[in-house]
């Protein structure tokens, strides 16, 4: 019995050095990256910026008020976004004119079909992102930390320029979450209207409804993504909420910028006809039916890598409901080639607008209007 | 009834008594053999099935060894022959329930439809699965070579070892040639439990026949148990219904049927959809653009949907398309047949078999080599993004031949880890195709020629030149390829600033990064790093911090080493260090074969089973060779070990098949040679703790063996310099059995 306790003795001996040996590991990690995030404290200053919709708390906190999640911070904390900082008591960007990637990209590919059909944006972004969509195309961008990208200053003087230089009558405000980027983009989208260049948002619209009015004014087109109209979705899938985004759909919408709404279509998780349904006939009945609606093809993206694409009868099916509930303009989304990326005269049914992908686009309305019918289409065509 | 002793005690049969020893060590090398492979080939399909994994499980296996061998206390003779009885039965039941349980597990853990576990998790859920299983054969043998000691004295440790390497062999011959193709582990299970009673029962306990009836009535029901199961937790945890499945000879295949579709999926991972005519509309073009009056192509990756359909509606007179499971083509065509409405014509040749493996025998040459391989997620695939493989196709390029690729792309910017890969087969690609064309996007195509002058300067010349063929020959494609077409619709796939982005960020990455290679197989690895970049893991760390784990390793071993030496003395400190090193190489080496034997032939699954029985083969002559001739000393055997290593290296370069074989063969004899000689150095005086702590540093070094080359030799160093390394781990050990023959003379 006594040789049995010495033996148990030394297993658990044994099992605690072990375990001491793997804990020291692994606060060497801990470390290491702590050191790291001391190390990018000495990133750009000129990125830095004092932010906006924020206030003070007691103690040296901060509550940001851009988006729903509120963040109260510490000093030297972030935001769930990544690129509001509390520094010292006071709020602060991290992004301002930090542009991670730039791309000239044709206006349908953001997808924008009612606007300015056939030109091309010059498309920017930042790192960032204040919710966390399982099957986000950017994930690189939109959950990374800024210093963690390499970026290049583009100031908001500059934008318009480097739009021209590339041919782009529009910036586009894309890929990651751009409104995290706010302040940037009030000074950017004003300097660049002063020069005769538009500005467009493609946004989750996950942003607090006075901010996202802001941001419109000064906008000519904005593009919301509706990922689905269940709670449980944004919880779950996107760690978002619903309700945020359809308040700020109407306060958007009510500034009387063009709006266009996508919704990516994943099998099981957001394409029950029921939810569609209820999503199209919100969208008629408390924004408009000139609404453009487009039903996007999912693909394998980000961490939902094991599921099959949208079938595209369910592409097809979303597209007759929307339609059966009112909604002129719906279309079907990343499906090459498919009669329904055609535009089609909500009066006399007749195709206006024939595209072939994103690149090649005929554009048969005369004045903003059906040629046919001569109905007005609405939508900014000049 | 005493286990190991004859009904007369008066008069114990002596040699019937070892013979039922080594039975029972030949049981259990048996079924350890079958239940590792099953365990593999089943965790694959709910892990990700990539070396990575493989390595995970076998570490989790030789955990689960080196616990029940480590932590076995001493006894009596009957407390001995119950651990014994024990593990007979607990095995196949075990491995049974890991099987079945992984499966379960989908079910109690939930996550989003279409994700995968994280890879902390996979590799908690593989140990979970594994240890268990393996426990028990780690568990039986110390008391087993304790019983066996009474008649075989110092030379039971390594007889129990001979019999249970011979059993391993014996259980990875049948699984290979013939379990593989005709039973499911519920029955396999079964069939080990019912040869476990009439083991049991051979020496008078009978009390356990009648649960015989049992496991054969299992065995008849266990198919239809099976499908129920995979069944229910299919449409559980998917999308869609499943509506056929069915082990292959390479791996599990799950069809499963979401309204107008079917998906096809393989060890767990979605191969394609059908139909998929949206989405071979691009890729059509662009191929049929490059097609022009070239007749003879081949096609490998795209799955048998409308790609393959309507290049055989072109003007080609022969397609051969390659599908490396058989068994997949065979299931998948009526699915086909309905939505493509075409029987098979005569000028489709469906190659069943590796495609490196036919380029390379056949010698046949093509007008056109279209590969779109699924991402190199495991070394099988990476073989088809290697500069081997580039010029090996443009070899059996016919004059003015084009070889066509496709790379995982991105989306708008470049990470430094998602750089890193897609540089690593860019450089191998450019390096056989200097002059080539390149699109842009989340899939990146690469189209080659062996001479000047056969393809287009740039995308918009292909354009260009595709629209002098337009419009396309009325009804005779799909219509989901003509609709609404217009070639400028292909500058989707070389967008300018995108193509400029890649080409500016690529442009001294490549110059720097390793280029893909069979030997050196980085893209796989770099995968590895995006997906657990991708997963904002803490694994994430651990892959990108190569010393981290070397060191967490040391920490362990030098841990058990100092307790072994503590409570055995330095004898067995001495031998516990030289199995543990030995330990190491002989996994190590054993999954680079595996590697080399997948590089050369393809998918290598069910193939393990063999590799690892002729392994097994090489250890139970070994074992038997050091127990009966007295004269292959310890020393020698060292000495020999990285010789027989540098053997293998030696063959990386000659390339020669044949030497395969031989040479696990002959390299695992000398690794089953180390167990008993160094029994009888170790410690004849006390076999139970010789043994126990023998096997536990002998599995302690396979665990480290398998856990390191997977994650930090061959990410590092390649197939040649885990192959260098592994002799150089050897040579310490070499060193520590001179200075015991010095001490002992």
């Amino acid at each position: 019995m006594k040789k049995k306790s010495h033996d148990l003795m030394e297993r658990r001996r044994f099992l605690a050095l072990a375990g001491q040996g793997i804990c020291l590991c692994a606060l060497g990690g801990l470390a290491g990256a702590a050191c790291s995030d001391t190390y990018c404290q000495s990133g750009r200053d000129y990125y830095l910026k004092p932010a906006r919709m924020w206030k003070k708390l007691e103690g040296g906190q901060v509550k940001c008020g851009l988006c729903p999640n509120g963040c109260v911070l510490d000093d030297g904390d972030r935001g769930v976004c990544r690129v509001r900082k509390n520094i010292k008591g006071s709020l602060y960007t991290l992004v301002y004119s930090r542009i991670a990637a730039a791309h000239v990209d044709p206006i349908e590919k953001k997808p924008f079909f009612h606007f300015l059909p056939g030109s091309t944006a010059f498309s920017v972004a930042t790192a960032g992102c204040n919710i966390a969509c399982k099957f986000c195309q950017n994930w690189e961008l939109s959950q990374s930390n800024p210093e963690d990208l390499d970026a290049e200053r583009i100031g908001p003087d500059d934008l318009p320029r480097r739009a021209r230089a590339g041919g782009s009558k529009v910036i586009a405000f894309t890929y990651n979450e751009p409104t995290v980027q706010f302040e940037y983009i009030l000074d950017a989208s004003a300097e660049a209207r002063r020069r005769g260049v538009r500005s467009v948002i493609v946004s989750n619209g996950f942003i607090r409804p006075e901010a996202g009015k802001m941001l419109a004014r000064g906008l000519d087109a904005v593009k919301i993504d509706l990922k689905a109209f269940t709670e449980d979705f944004y919880v779950n899938i996107c760690a978002g909420r619903l309700k945020p985004v359809l308040d700020n759909l109407v306060a958007v919408h009510s500034t009387g910028k063009w709006m266009e709404i996508v919704v990516l279509v994943i099998p099981t998780l957001n394409d029950s006809p029921s939810e569609i349904r209820k999503m199209t006939s919100w969208v008629r009945k408390n924004l408009s039916p000139d609404v453009p609606m487009h039903f996007t093809r999912f693909h394998a993206m980000y961490k939902i890598q094991n599921l099959p694409p949208t079938p595209v009868s369910t592409l097809e099916r979303c597209r007759i409901i929307a339609k059966e509930e009112g909604i002129r303009y719906p279309y079907v989304g990343n499906v090459d080639g498919h009669r329904w990326e055609n535009t089609y005269c909500h009066g006399c049914g007749k195709m206006i607008i024939r595209r072939s992908g994103f690149y090649h686009v005929e554009n048969g309305l005369r004045s903003g209007a059906c040629p046919y019918c001569k109905t007005k289409i609405p939508g900014v065509w000049m | 009834m005493p286990l190991l002793q004859d009904e007369d005690s008066r008069g114990v049969d002596v040699t019937a008594a070892g013979r039922r020893v080594m039975a029972i060590a030949f049981f259990m090398g048996l079924a350890a053999a079958v239940s590792q492979v099953i365990l593999v080939r089943e965790l694959l399909a709910f892990c990700r099935g990539n070396e990575l994994i493989i390595g995970v499980i076998l570490s989790s296996w030789f955990l689960g060894i080196y616990l029940g061998a480590r932590f076995n206390p001493a006894g009596d003779g009957q407390a001995l022959e119950r651990r014994v009885l024990v593990s007979l039965f607990m095995l196949p039941l075990a491995m049974a329930a890991s099987v079945y349980g992984a499966r379960a597990v989908q079910v109690l853990l939930p996550r989003t439809v279409g994700t995968f576990y994280s890879f902390g998790a996979e590799m908690a859920l593989a140990l979970l699965f594994t240890a268990p299983v393996s426990f028990f054969i780690g568990f039986f043998f110390p008391p087993l070579v304790s019983l066996a000691s009474a008649e075989m004295k110092d030379r039971a440790g390594g007889a129990v070892f001979y019999a249970e390497s011979m059993g391993s062999f014996a259980g990875g011959m049948a699984f290979s040639f013939i379990l593989v193709a005709i039973a499911n582990p519920l029955a396999i299970a079964s069939g080990l439990f019912m040869a476990a009673l009439l083991l049991i029962a051979w020496r008078g306990n009978k009390q356990f026949l009648p649960l015989v009836l049992a496991c054969l009535a299992v065995i008849l029901v266990s198919g239809t148990i099976e499908k129920k199961i995979f069944t229910a937790v299919w449409n559980r945890t998917h999308t869609g219904k499943l509506v056929r499945y069915q082990r292959t000879k390479y791996q599990i295949v799950e069809i499963e049927s979401t309204g107008d579709t079917v998906s096809v999926y393989g060890d767990g991972i979605l191969m394609y959809t059908l139909p998929d005519r949206y989405e071979a509309r691009g890729i059509f073009h662009v191929v049929n653009a490059l097609l022009g009056e070239r007749r003879t192509v081949l096609l490998m990756g795209s799955g048998p949907g409308s790609l393959l359909h309507n290049l055989l509606k072109t003007g080609i007179s022969r397609l051969s398309y390659f599908e490396h499971d058989p068994d997949l083509w065979d299931m998948v065509y009526p699915f086909r047949k309905r939505m493509y409405r075409d029987d098979v014509p005569a000028k489709l040749r469906v190659v069943p078999g590796d495609l490196r493996h036919y380029l390379a025998e056949s010698g046949e040459r093509f007008d056109m080599i279209i590969s779109l391989p699924p991402a190199p997620e495991n070394i099988m695939l990476n073989r088809f993004y290697t500069r081997d493989f580039y010029a090996l196709c443009k070899r059996r390029l016919a004059p003015g031949g084009i070889f066509v690729t496709s790379l995982h792309g991105f989306s708008d910017y470049l990470s430094a880890d998602r750089k890193n890969y897609i540089a690593s087969m860019y450089r191998a690609f450019a390096a056989e195709f200097p002059r080539h064309l390149r699109s842009s996007g989340e899939t990146i195509y690469l189209a080659g020629a062996a001479e000047e002058g056969v393809l287009p300067e740039s995308g918009e010349a292909l354009i260009k030149r595709y629209e002098r063929n337009m419009p396309l020959p009325a009804g005779r494609f799909e219509r989901e390829m003509t609709d609404n077409f217009s070639p400028s619709e292909m500058r989707a796939y070389f967008e300018r600033t995108q193509l400029d982005y890649f080409a500016a960020v690529m442009g001294p990455l490549v110059k720097t990064v390793n280029e893909n290679r069979d030997l050196q197989p980085g893209a796989y690895w770099k995968n590895i790093v995006l997906s657990a970049f991708r997963e904002g893991s803490a694994f994430h760390v651990l892959v990108r911090g190569f010393p981290l784990l070397l060191v967490i390793v040391a920490v362990l071993a030098g841990i058990a080493l100092w307790d072994i030496g503590r409570k055995h003395g330095r004898r067995r400190l001495a031998a516990g260090f030289m199995i543990f090193s030995t330990g190491i190489v002989s996994i190590s080496v054993m999954l680079v074969m595996i590697v080399l034997y997948q590089n050369a032939h393809g998918i290598v699954y069910y193939r393990i089973s063999l590799i690892n029985a002729l392994f097994m083969l090489g250890l139970a002559l070994g074992s038997f060779a050091a127990t009966r001739w007295e004269r292959l000393g310890l020393t020698a055997i060292l000495a020999c070990l990285p010789a027989a290593a540098g053997a293998i290296l030696a063959s990386t370069w000659a390339g020669a098949d044949f030497f395969f074989w031989g040479l696990l063969v002959i390299f695992s004899f000398l690794c089953g040679a180390v167990f008993p000689a160094l029994f009888a150095a170790a410690g004849p005086g006390a076999p139970l703790e010789s043994a126990s702590v023998l096997d536990a540093m002998d599995h302690m070094g396979a665990i480290a063996g398998a856990i390191l080359t997977v994650m930090v030799f061959l990410p590092l160093l390649g197939i040649r310099g885990t192959i260098l390394l592994n002799m150089g781990i050897a040579v310490p050990a070499l060193a520590v059995s001179c200075l015991m023959s010095m001490r002992k003379e």
